[in-house]
């Protein structure tokens, strides 16, 4: 049997146990090719929503929607929007900072990330209390709490992998090295998809 | 010299899509890519908001469209190059 192993590859294989490696494809990294495949089932779930809410404004008179007597807090969503985009900033300058060697900026990014992010998810819970209206207010009330609660799902997910990140952080774990920041990288990808759906639903809901 | 010491073909596809400065490449890839993608929704999404509060919200909508539209191309050009073919796959052994 290990004759007929030489014969096939021309030298013997001392170190390889176990099942062959699994075949990928040559042009995408397995890794990357996963979360290309995440991040487009989670613009098809958003996609979805915002189907739905199109849909509703569009069957719905033009003049009442939203209906008489609700008011959009757009001010408060506002400065929440500018609160989100900030924490975009301070995760590219942390990992910045982590590329250059820079530990304390890393932490220093990190953490103000993880207060902006906590921040809006504060902020819009606030929101939700004293806006007036409840998820059983009729079709406006439904796809209003049902598009920005799956917003803030993401937000809270986000900001459990900087709860992490941070740990991390702190306990020196990451390094200048591409390989060595990883745990910084990904969640900072997540958090800018994030930030862009935030983007989309602000301007579907309070601005369009 | 055996099928995995052979480096792989240059693509005429540029892998960094570099345009004005950023880093419009595959925004799963790298962070810097994504946050230059956040750039850009936020300038598109500028552009949104000052139609619907100038014209109207269904002209906003189908500014938002022809925006996503003209973004779709580097998109699925950029997919073509890294997914490639199946044909295009080393033999399977």
């Amino acid at each position: 049997m290990e004759s007929a192993s030489i014969a096939a590859h021309g030298h013997v294989d001392d170190h390889h146990h176990g099942p062959p490696e699994a075949h990928q494809s040559a042009r995408i990294d397995r890794t990357i090719l996963g979360i290309l495949l995440f991040i487009l089932s989670e613009i098809m779930l958003f996609g979805a929503f915002f189907a739905a809410y199109f849909f509703l404004r569009v069957v719905a008179d033009p003049a009442s929607w939203p209906p008489e007597g609700i008011e959009l807090p757009v001010l408060i969503a506002g400065i929440n929007t500018a609160v989100l985009i900030s924490s975009s900033f301070t995760i590219h300058y942390a990992l910045e900072a982590i590329k250059h060697n820079n530990h304390r900026g890393l932490k220093l990014g990190l953490t103000l990330t993880w207060l902006l992010g906590a921040t809006f998810l504060f902020i819009q819970i606030n929101e939700y209390i004293h806006i007036g209206f409840t998820p059983r207010d009729g079709a406006f009330g439904s796809i209003f709490f049902s598009l920005t609660g799956l917003h803030g799902a993401h937000v809270f997910v986000g900001l459990l992998l900087l709860t992490f990140a941070n740990i991390r952080a702190y306990r020196g774990h990451f390094g200048p090295e591409q390989k060595d920041h990883l745990g910084v990288e990904v969640p900072g990808i997540y958090w800018h998809f994030v930030d862009i759906m935030w983007i989309i639903v602000f301007l579907a809901v309070y601005i369009i | 010299m055996s099928d995995h010491d052979t480096e792989p073909e240059e693509s005429p596809v540029p892998a960094r899509g570099e345009r004005f400065g950023l880093d419009l490449g595959n925004p799963v890839e790298r962070e810097t890519a994504a946050f230059s993608w956040l750039i850009v929704v936020i300038v598109a999404a500028i552009t949104v908001g000052a139609v619907a509060k100038l014209v109207s919200p269904l002209a906003a909508v189908i500014w938002a469209l022809v925006l996503l539209g003209i973004v779709c191309v580097p998109i699925f050009r950029g997919l073509r190059h890294q997914l490639g073919s199946p044909d295009e796959d080393e033999p399977f052994e």
